[in-house]
């Protein structure tokens, strides 16, 4: 049994109009005017318009005119790719320790150092993480920004909201069956979270994309900036096609997730 | 079984070693040298680093902002998120409408600014509604989306017995609803606050490193400080600002925990 009315069925629509109209119009936006032309033109008639307004000059400007683009989208995957891949490992094997078996004393204190490291926000920690990729000589390279994402604790309490749900009684019967527990959380858990971790992986991958104040003060050298920096300074001339372009792969790996990344969204 | 546990303990060892080197005995390490005279080697200072920060203005300023900001951001964003998922019911397609939405928050900061930018004046004018557009046009979404699935998987029967005895939509939602949905406001509370945080990204492509007065935060102090090289004086701010955010979160945690319900 449902409330459902007729003005309740209006109150829906409106609200669906607006939510929706209020979260594309940015992307619409951006999108429409990326397809301005660079240099501006004389508009006098129907094809001056088109030229001006339906033009690819933004996009040519940055698939074949930005060297320095493509080389801060490479910088930008480089710290990307093994941070994720790293993170996934660590994520997964601490979710596992953390929420398999009977739950024990240690497991709800670590759990516990988890959450409260994973409130703190990027830039408070950067004066602690600095201190120790200091001490360890790692400022400068790619790796102190690789190695700071891949523990970020936030990913492992993430990865242990998910691994809990998943029953209990699956790993007793594997165990009673004589089930190593590497052999476990190889062949049961990990199978079991293979949506959650798709989930980690759009989700840190989103952040990472963004990432700013991280290689600014670990790597110290502009010629390894992200994009997100390089786009900072693009003008007009390509900057809404820069954009665009630079959220495509996102949104690419948004669709690809699909629809058991989305019901794991939902079991939080 | 004592043999199991610690093998399964061994499965924490890499991420807890991590943790321990990059973030836990540096924390610690910060902590103690914020009463140090200098970084490095130890020289007691007592509470004259803290003294110091509270003193200034610009450390006043941006805790200030931030704490403000954050109560104030975050409140609109579960209000309005709360408001969503109760309009849009358990009704067919909004699920789906509702993932749509939640894609926001996985796209690039770039793009929002961008944006922004298009708004003539906007950024200059009023740069704390601009956070909030941002902030709100990010993470509306994956909000309503994690509370509406949330009330979906309410027991049905809870609803029924209301409506027999007379119960409207609305009282149903302000007695029961809202306190089974407690523990889930909760969760995004933690959720939106390391999401609030990640402002300074937008913060930086907007304004670079100063930002108006009105949206200058703790971030910002903390990013700019650093090229002078005052550790210890950012440690006492860190450490200020730590014990702030724990004691909020605790609040929030314990705040109505006697009338959650679960199922």
């Amino acid at each position: 049994m449902r409330f459902h009315s007729k003005s309740s069925g209006f109150a829906r629509m409106a609200v669906r109009l607006l939510l929706g109209g209020f979260v594309l119009l940015p992307v619409g936006a951006v999108a429409a005017l990326s397809l301005r032309s660079p240099v501006s033109l004389k508009v006098t008639d129907l094809v001056g318009a088109a030229e001006q307004f339906l033009s690819w000059g933004q996009y040519r400007n940055i698939l074949f005119h930005s060297p320095e683009y493509w080389k801060c989208f490479w910088n930008t995957l480089f710290l990307l790719v093994p941070a994720m891949a790293l993170t996934v490992l660590f994520a997964t094997l601490a979710a596992y320790g953390l929420s398999c078996g009977r739950r024990s004393r240690a497991q709800t204190g670590a759990v516990m150092v988890y959450i409260l490291l994973s409130l703190l926000p990027t830039q408070i920690l950067l004066v602690p993480n600095f201190v120790a990729l200091s001490a360890m000589g790692l400022i400068g390279s790619r790796l102190s920004v690789v190695l700071v994402c891949a523990f970020s604790p936030y990913y492992v309490y993430f990865m242990f909201r998910i691994c809990r749900q998943i029953a209990p009684e699956i790993y007793e019967a594997a165990r009673m069956e004589g089930a190593g527990e590497l052999k476990i959380y190889r062949s049961i858990a990990m199978p079991q979270m293979k949506s959650g971790i798709w989930l980690l992986v759009l989700i840190g991958s989103a952040d990472l994309w963004n990432m700013v104040e991280q290689p600014l003060v670990f790597i110290q050298d502009p010629s390894k900036y992200p994009l997100t920096v390089y786009l900072r300074d693009m003008d007009n001339s390509a900057g809404y096609a820069g954009s665009i372009v630079f959220s495509l792969p996102v949104m690419l790996l948004f669709l690809l997730c699909g629809r058991d990344t989305v019901e794991q969204i939902e079991l939080l | 079984m004592k043999n199991i546990q610690r093998k399964q303990l061994a499965f924490l060892l890499p991420s807890l070693l991590g943790l321990t080197a990059f973030f836990l005995v540096p924390l610690f390490y910060c902590f103690v040298f914020s009463a140090s005279r200098t970084f490095g080697r130890f020289r007691f200072a007592g509470a004259d680093n803290y003294l110091a920060l509270m003193g200034s203005k610009a450390f006043r300023l941006a805790y200030g902002n931030t704490f403000v900001l954050m109560a104030g951001y975050i409140a609109a964003l579960l209000i309005l998120s709360l408001l969503v998922s109760y309009v849009l019911e358990n009704s067919k397609g909004t699920m789906a409408f509702l993932a749509v939405m939640s894609a926001a928050m996985f796209l690039p900061s770039v793009l929002v600014v961008r944006f922004v930018g298009i708004l003539p004046g906007a950024a200059e004018n009023s740069p704390r509604l601009v956070f909030l557009f941002i902030f709100l046009w990010k993470h509306v979404g994956i909000n309503a989306l994690i509370l509406r699935s949330a009330s979906n998987r309410m027991d049905p029967a809870w609803r029924e017995a209301a409506m027999i005895d007379g119960a409207g939509k609305g009282a149903f939602f302000w007695h029961v609803e809202f306190f089974y949905l407690l523990p889930y406001l909760k969760f995004l509370f933690i959720f939106d606050t390391t999401c609030f945080f990640k402002l300074f990204r937008e913060s930086y492509l907007l304004y670079g490193l100063y930002p108006p007065d009105g949206v200058y935060m703790i971030q910002n102090f903390f990013f700019n400080n650093f090229e002078n090289a005052n550790y210890q004086r950012l440690s006492s701010g860190g450490t200020i600002a730590v014990l702030t955010l724990f004691a909020v979160n605790l609040l929030v945690y314990k705040a109505g925990e006697k009338r959650e319900i679960s199922q």
